[in-house]
């Protein structure tokens, strides 16, 4: 096992840089998320058309594809990000279609009731989104979102693909010296095995708490 | 309005479709998992060699010997090699027709081919470099013909017949940058390298100071060069010097900096099948074969005259 111990500085500085895009591309999907599904199940036809667009384009394209098209496109477009923030950018904004489609489950659970209840109080339609569905929502789609969430974290791996160093592309690196590529992806397998766990213990904790006793 | 957002629903699903098809096509080609041996009649820069193919050396059945790795290869028909889909004028399936994958790796490989079994019957499996030595070990390919440098950690895992070839790591920068002569003049500076090669651990071993940024193909990186990614893009001055050739837009600097040496890799203390595939490159290089696949590939591209193999065994780990 020297070999991790030799090169524990690399490895935990590109496992930072995994968390680190994992939490800040999380957070953005969510509220993003959040606000495709607000749109998604508004009333206005142009709303709705533009977050149906949305979501259907970023479930059907696949990440590696807009990663390097992000990467390798937008320079020639005049746009030239660094790399690890274009990652970032790109996982949350194809992350956010699976957040909103969550959510938007957990939107069916709200019932027509209350909304109706909330539309005869004279809530504006902004008020009964915010007040009365999307808290409802939310809660009923804590587990759902902690899944795209595990799915966020194993999805930063692709951004070793175009040149961001995380963990997936620090094992790489270590395994062209030591070519033990089954002992090395396999630790890194384990690393990330143990940050799903923690992700999804950490959903199952907050959806007991936020839990509606009906 | 009903009609038009029928039409954007109808319409989403098809764009994305097709930038998925045309990214499919262009740039994601090392993804596909295997592809059928190739024919060596069926294109131009294999014109040249079909003397070489049809004259090439095949062994003596007492070479092969009983219950051999070689005999194993011959019982079964075909040699699966491990060996690059994208690395031009090393192993590249040739755009015109995909059945076919040429390069100085990829026509050596059937040259042992035909060595062994009488026609160049080949099997490649793509290695992702990352798992070369694995598939040796778990018998997946009987070769490995990747630009395989030869290193002693790399030895304890598995086995080097050669060296067959020499080359070096050199340094490429975008033609209008006159500050970068050579790999001296990279400390601090941004440098591109590609993922898996060996210039991962070249560079920070003469410029500690250099942040290197790694893409997973020659395209990419040469991409990320002319884009301003990085400084200064270091890889094979082979493949450089072709890369420059067909893009005005970057240059090679300076001499290559390093030696490295290409092993064929083979599985760990298969000491028969080793000694069977250096008696085969020995005869190679001394009839002249060796010299006429490297005109046709690698020499294509450089300017300079044919190089001399490296001795057999000649370096730490082989």
């Amino acid at each position: 096992m020297n070999i991790f111990v030799d090169s524990a500085g690399p490895l935990l500085e590109a496992l930072g840089t995994t968390v680190m895009m994992a939490v800040i591309a999380g957070v953005a999907a969510i509220a993003l998320g959040t606000v495709v599904t607000a749109a998604r199940i508004s009333p206005i036809p142009v709303l709705r058309g533009l977050a149906f667009a949305y979501v259907q384009f970023f479930v059907n394209v696949p990440l590696l594809v807009l990663l390097i098209l992000a990467v390798f496109a937008l320079p020639d477009a005049g746009l030239l990000l660094p790399l690890t923030p274009t990652a970032i950018i790109v996982l949350a904004l194809y992350e956010a279609a699976y957040v909103a489609e969550a959510i938007r489950s957990g939107v069916n659970t709200v019932g027509t009731g209350q909304i109706e209840a909330s539309r005869a109080l004279g809530f504006t339609l902004v008020q009964s989104l915010r007040l009365v569905v999307v808290p409802q929502a939310l809660r009923a789609a804590v587990q759902p979102i902690g899944n795209v969430m595990i799915a966020l974290t194993m999805n930063t791996a692709l951004a070793a693909a175009v040149g961001v160093v995380e963990l997936t592309s620090e094992a790489n690196k270590l395994n062209l010296v030591e070519a033990q590529p089954i002992l090395i992806f396999t630790v890194a397998g384990l690393i990330y095995m143990a940050l799903a766990l923690a992700i999804g213990l950490g959903a199952g904790r907050i959806e007991k708490r936020v839990a509606i006793k009906r | 309005m009903p009609s038009t957002r029928k039409i954007l629903q109808r319409g989403i699903p098809l764009l994305a479709i097709t930038v998925t098809a045309a990214l499919a096509f262009s740039g994601c080609s090392s993804d596909s998992s295997a592809v059928p041996g190739a024919d060596p009649s069926a294109s131009a820069a294999a014109d040249s060699l079909s003397s070489v193919y049809a004259n090439a050396a095949v062994a003596d059945a007492a070479a092969l010997l009983p219950d051999s790795t070689m005999a194993k290869i011959k019982a079964r028909g075909k040699l699966v090699v491990a060996e690059a889909l994208d690395a031009p004028l090393l192993s590249q399936q040739n755009p015109s027709s995909p059945d076919d994958v040429e390069g100085f790796d990829a026509d050596l490989a059937k040259l042992l081919a035909i060595y062994i079994l009488g026609e160049p019957n080949v099997e490649i499996i793509p290695p992702a470099s990352e798992t070369r030595e694995a598939l040796l070990q778990n018998g997946t390919v009987d070769v490995v013909f990747n630009t395989y440098t030869i290193t002693t950690q790399r030895d304890e895992q598995v086995d080097f017949a050669g060296p067959y070839l020499q080359s070096g790591l050199a340094v490429a920068v975008k033609s209008d940058n006159t500050d970068i002569q050579g790999i001296d003049d990279l400390g601090g500076k941004k440098v591109i390298v590609g993922a898996n090669t060996p210039a991962v651990t070249a560079v920070p071993e003469k410029q500690p100071t250099a942040e290197i940024v790694s893409f997973g193909t020659d395209p990419e990186a040469v991409q990320a060069l002319t884009q301003g990614r990085g400084d200064a893009y270091v890889q094979d001055f082979t493949l450089l010097a072709s890369d420059a050739a067909s893009n005005p837009a970057i240059k090679v600097v300076g001499q290559p900096f390093t030696t490295e040496s290409y092993g064929i890799g083979l599985k760990d203390g298969d000491a028969a099948f080793k000694s069977f595939i250096n008696d085969w490159l020995t005869k190679i290089e001394a009839n002249g074969d060796w010299a006429k696949v490297w005109d046709a590939t690698l020499g294509s591209a450089v300017e300079s005259s044919t190089p001399t193999p490296p001795v057999i065994g000649s370096v730490p780990g082989s």
